[in-house]
């Protein structure tokens, strides 16, 4: 276990180093370190590096890569959460309809240019739409089916995402000035965002996860069933709506600068599994590392790809996550 | 140790078990029969605290409903008849579930070595001690059974509640399972509440019996003073003429 956990932190630094140097200028990872080195230990810098290197990697990329890392570690967290207390494979923020009510949010921020609360207006709007929608899908699917299994959850969270997104449609058309901004939202991506932004949303999604940690016991139980819990002696109701609340606001949160990004809240926890097991001190904790690796990955994809254009980070996740999905819903158990 | 009276409860707004009364002391095992719908699982779910219910149920002297979960844990643990696995969680570590209720708060402590030799023990009277490393998906039906045995008396508790708990077992496991409950309650004066749908096992190895018919208890007292009336018309047809002649064809069967 240890060393899984030891290959997957190198691998981290090892993408993280990339993900600075690749892009429409290659920086090599010898001179990346040495930048952050420089910026952060204060140690001298080569003849061979140039000050727009410098920036590049410091003022750009830096904050970029970091952010993807972030917000994947959030995602990621928030996915296998909502898996595990609902009791379903296929549950995720995404699935859910939470990352469209978050971008309700983000149009509406976007439409009137609200700033209510300054710079943490998009993070706290996203927040209270995210856990709404979740409020919503799970009151909607248990009205029709108790058990919410599989296919009601998934087919409510589709009608949820599709519903909200007509509300998008619906704004965009009245505000059609504003429609390039709410369309470019709506794809994901890391690009220009601000220092500020970054250091907001690490902050919100390390108390998220951490809260998620807190509740690892009662998820290891949950994830045998309400009833079961119960007579195990978990408080069903308080806990579920706790963990629900946290894994929406969590995704809320990180995505609100960045944009939906779907599928990685599905896929991390799945291979998370996979790797280190279900019991959820470690899996919490490791699907936020390893979701922050694959979306660091999926950005240096977006940006090599289809060099010199760089394709939204939200579309390369769905062109791997929705095969994915499908594997996960038509495979036989086992 | 319970005293069930003036109980109703039910579903949504159909009342299913109607002024229902009930006491039992411990180390008294009770098996409640009767057929599909007469409302045997609701008022297992009703002493287990799952449910909501009108009039009163008190474990120990203390009423069900106002009691917290993890309360209730320390002295109930219930059996259910299927356990979906969702996620393959270890043998050991689902066994440690069961401890939830006496572990520390602080989830960042590691368990005590008191706890792990417990989880071992529970594992050992269950005869599940080799699967402990085993991923849950990969046991059998009667495998997993004994690991939610042992799950369950790793809570400690001195009510065991089984609903159903040998639909899918083969004879010989279903046989061990009752043979352990009975032992496990008569070595430590507990006591285990079991719905059941076989009327035979419920006769042999249970100290008293419970028949429910629409709702209503039928009859309730000692198994020896179940007469077959009662059985017929609770489960409304000759059940003694029907066993019987499931019983003839075993004996029809060749012994060579």
């Amino acid at each position: 276990m240890k060393k899984k956990i030891t290959i997957t932190l190198l691998l981290v630094v090892v993408f993280i180093i990339l993900g600075i140097g690749i892009g429409s200028v290659f920086i090599s990872p010898i001179k990346v370190i040495e930048i952050i080195a420089h910026k952060v230990f204060g140690t001298n810098l080569s003849d061979g590096i140039s000050v727009s290197e410098v920036s590049i990697v410091w003022n750009i990329r830096t904050v970029r890569t970091l952010m993807a890392f972030v917000v994947g570690a959030a995602l990621s967290a928030s996915g296998s959460a909502m898996q595990s207390v609902l009791q379903n494979p296929l549950a995720s923020s995404y699935t859910l309809g939470v990352s469209s009510g978050a971008s309700v949010a983000a149009s509406i921020c976007i439409i009137g240019s609200f700033a209510f609360f300054g710079i943490l207006t998009l993070p706290i709007l996203g927040i209270i739409f995210g856990i709404l929608t979740v409020f919503g899908v799970v009151a909607i699917s248990t009205s029709f089916d108790k058990n919410i299994s599989n296919i009601t959850i998934v087919l409510i969270g589709m009608v949820m995402s599709l519903f909200l997104n007509a509300i998008m449609s619906v704004l965009s058309a009245i505000f059609s000035d504003k429609i390039q901004r709410i369309v470019l939202w709506q794809m994901g991506s890391f690009s220009g965002n601000q220092p500020i932004e970054l250091i907001i949303v690490t902050v919100l999604s390390l108390i998220g996860i951490f809260l998620l940690c807190v509740k690892s016991r009662e998820l290891d139980i949950l994830s045998f069933g309400e009833e079961q819990a119960f007579s195990m002696g978990v408080d069903v109701k308080k806990s579920k709506w706790t963990i629900l609340i946290l894994a929406a606001a969590l995704t809320g949160s990180a995505i609100s600068f960045v944009g939906i990004i779907g599928f990685i809240d599905l896929i991390a926890p799945h291979v998370t599994r996979k790797i280190f097991g279900v019991g959820h001190s470690v899996l919490i904790p490791m699907s936020a590392i390893l979701g922050g690796l694959f979306m660091v990955a999926c950005d240096i994809c977006s940006r090599v790809v289809a060099n010199p254009i760089e394709l939204p980070v939200g579309a390369i996740t769905a062109l791997i996550g929705a095969p994915f999905f499908m594997y996960v819903f038509f495979k036989k158990d086992k | 140790m319970l005293k069930i009276k003036n109980l109703t409860t039910g579903y949504d707004n159909q009342i299913v078990l109607q002024d229902i009364a009930l006491n039992l002391s411990l180390g008294e095992n009770l098996c409640i029969l009767g057929a599909n719908g007469s409302g045997k699982s609701t008022l297992l779910k009703a002493i287990s605290g799952i449910l909501k219910y009108e009039g009163s149920i008190l474990l120990f002297d203390k009423e069900v409903k106002n009691q917290k979960p993890i309360e209730l844990s320390q002295k109930l643990a219930r059996l259910s008849q299927t356990t979906n696995v969702y996620f393959p969680h270890t043998v050991f570590d689902t066994v440690m579930l069961g401890r939830y209720n006496k572990l520390s708060k602080n989830v960042f402590e590691k368990p005590s070595k008191a706890h792990y030799e417990y989880v071992d023990y529970c594992l050992n009277i269950v005869g599940a001690y080799e699967l402990r490393n085993r991923k849950i998906n990969t046991l059998s039906g009667g495998q997993l059974q004994k690991v939610m045995l042992a799950r369950a008396l790793a809570q400690e508790p001195s009510v065991i509640l089984l609903d159903e708990p040998s639909n899918h077992l083969d004879l010989k496991s279903q046989m061990e399972l009752f043979n352990f409950l009975a032992q496990w309650s008569a070595d430590k004066n507990h006591t285990v509440i079991a719905v059941l749908h076989d009327v035979l096992q419920g006769l042999k190895f249970f100290d008293r019996i419970v028949l429910l018919k629409n709702g209503i208890i039928h009859f309730d007292g000692d198994t020896s003073q179940v007469q077959s009336t009662k059985l017929e018309e609770v489960y409304d047809f000759n059940v003694t003429q029907y066993l019987n002649e499931l019983y003839n064809k075993l004996n029809q069967l060749k012994h060579t």
